[in-house]
């Protein structure tokens, strides 16, 4: 990359279900406030805005800008359903990298329990959806495969979310801070088996947000110590799959890893945590080994054993995750990045990762008919 | 278990279909396309061979309406009007297609590997209008091989 790109400042608010009186604008607003009182930036500083959303509406970035203060800048909006909020980030990424821009905003929102019931589902021209798929479903079908191919148990499987309720205890965002039994996971209600719904991100309402800067950008803000640097941002997309697939193949994060670990030098040997996109406890497991940081068919005993867990070789989720920290689906790119921030800045209590250096965050979005995906983006940073 | 209705032959055929060129009636066969050039069947059709990627030597292919489960899920909570729980699975057609497709099979029989065939549906659909699609049925087809 031409010049470093920081992390200057990170914010959010707790994830959570809100009344309907704590809207879009008034989440995005907190974690923008957040963010921006975290780096020091006034709102003369700020040069652009990138809003990722998917459920926000029209022109959501531009009703958040107006109630910053800071209507005039160029804002864009992004929607890559659950990758949306990463997808924003690489826009700020793309403008700094470019010069074109100093100091820029990026929000991640999402106002959900109001407007989405039951689960998301593709959009409703897509062939598998006419036939019913929702996401629930294609996670469903992925663990009843993983299981049948590497003899994995549904026990090792509903440990990925007793792991993540363990972890966000530690953190104060999370829409969930109490542990839960594996007990508790096997015995709950049925929502496409082997999943229940404790295998489930919940719906939920939150926003997330950084302030993103150039070296200049850094030095205007007054900021002379270090900030974490994103070293790259990948995205793709998914491929057509033919024939008779490995349905867990997961060539699309395979792609993904190995374009932000081209882009940006680092050996995935070296990374020494993972937010992961755990939006069903299967995918947590599919989605590290199609990075290649689990081997193939070993993701479910890398859970069994503890290695995963904080204090584990390769801790994957210490803020939670979706599963526990929520899912409010376009910010939760972004708050993947406040955890790399707060962990790459020993700022994480409880939930620290000792030494944290490196990390990975990973954002799957949407489905096509017919491909491995719709959308996945890899952030890495590093202090 | 809840499943989209399967009507008598002259109702389904009244109904509109999902989308153009995706199966046809007499018998009832998913339209795939064969491309010439590498010889993979694909479905539904597109302009290309997502295989060799070829534009050209491409021909529609009725594909065989006869395969095996390769992964299923019953769906007990869905988004959206559409009744549960349905059985949701990807189909391994003989010919080496895989489709996606409910399966109309009670919750003890369904299971990996379970011999299926191609069926016409009326289709669930959130505008409240039912379309011609199809699923899968238990195949009434002798063991053995064809």
């Amino acid at each position: 990359m031409t010049r470093p790109i920081y992390i200057a400042g990170a914010g959010m608010v707790r994830f959570g279900k809100f009344p309907a009186s704590v809207t879009f604008e008034k989440l995005a607003c907190g974690a923008a406030a957040a963010a921006m009182r975290d780096a020091g930036a006034q709102r003369c500083d700020i040069e652009a805005i990138s809003v990722g959303h998917v459920f926000g509406g029209p022109v959501a970035g531009q009703r958040v800008a107006v109630e910053l203060g800071l209507g005039g800048l160029p804002v864009s909006n992004h929607e890559n359903y659950c990758a949306s909020g990463a997808t924003a980030l690489r826009e700020a990424f793309l403008a700094i990298a470019a010069g074109l821009h100093d100091i820029v905003l990026v929000i991640g929102a999402e106002k959900m329990t109001d407007r989405v019931k039951g689960g998301i589902a593709p959009d409703p021209s897509d062939l598998d959806a006419q036939h019913g798929f929702v996401m629930t479903a294609g996670h469903a079908l992925s663990a009843r495969r993983y299981m049948a191919d590497h003899g994995a148990t549904r026990e090792q499987i509903a440990m990925v979310a007793v792991k993540n309720h363990a972890h966000s205890r530690h953190n104060p965002y999370a829409h969930y801070q109490e542990p839960i039994s594996l007990e508790q996971v096997l015995a709950a209600r049925v929502i496409a088996d082997p999943l229940g719904v404790l295998d489930c991100s919940p719906i939920s309402d939150g926003a997330a947000a950084a302030v993103v800067c150039s070296a200049e950008g850094l030095k205007r803000l007054g900021i002379w110590g270090a900030r974490p640097i994103v070293r790259g941002i990948g995205l793709v997309s998914g491929t057509l799959r033919n024939g008779l697939f490995d349905l867990n193949e997961e060539d699309i994060s395979r792609r993904a890893g190995e374009q932000v670990y081209s882009m940006t030098g680092v050996d995935p040997a070296d990374i020494d945590f993972v937010e992961m996109h755990d939006c069903f406890t299967i995918a947590e497991i599919v989605r590290m080994e199609g990075l290649g940081l689990i081997p193939r068919g070993e993701g479910a005993n890398w859970t069994e054993a503890g290695h995963t867990s904080l204090g584990g070789k390769l801790p994957v989720n210490p803020s939670g995750g979706l599963l526990s920290r929520g899912h409010p689906v376009g910010a939760t790119g972004m708050a993947q990045v406040c955890e790399l921030y707060w962990q790459l800045t020993g700022q994480a209590g409880g939930r620290q990762v000792p030494d944290a250096t490196v990390a990975l965050s990973y954002c799957k979005g949407g489905t096509v008919s017919g491909t491995d995906g719709a959308s996945v983006t890899t952030v890495i940073m590093s202090r | 278990m809840h499943h989209d209705n399967l009507l008598a032959p002259d109702k389904l055929e009244a109904l509109q279909p999902l989308r153009d060129g995706l199966l046809q009636l007499h018998p009832p066969r998913l339209l795939g396309v064969l491309c010439g050039k590498c010889r993979t069947r694909t479905f539904p059709s597109r302009a290309f061979c997502p295989s060799c990627n070829s534009t050209e030597d491409l021909c529609s292919v009725a594909l065989s309406p006869y395969g095996v489960v390769f992964s299923y899920t019953i769906v007990r909570q869905a988004p959206g009007t559409r009744p549960t729980p349905y059985v949701l699975a990807y189909i391994d057609l003989e010919d080496e297609v895989r489709v996606m497709a409910q399966v109309e099979a009670g919750r003890e029989e369904v299971h990996i590997g379970m011999p299926v065939e191609l069926a016409l549906a009326a289709m669930h659909s959130e505008d409240g209008i039912a379309r011609l699609g199809y699923k899968f049925v238990k195949t009434q087809r002798q063991k053995e091989k064809v």
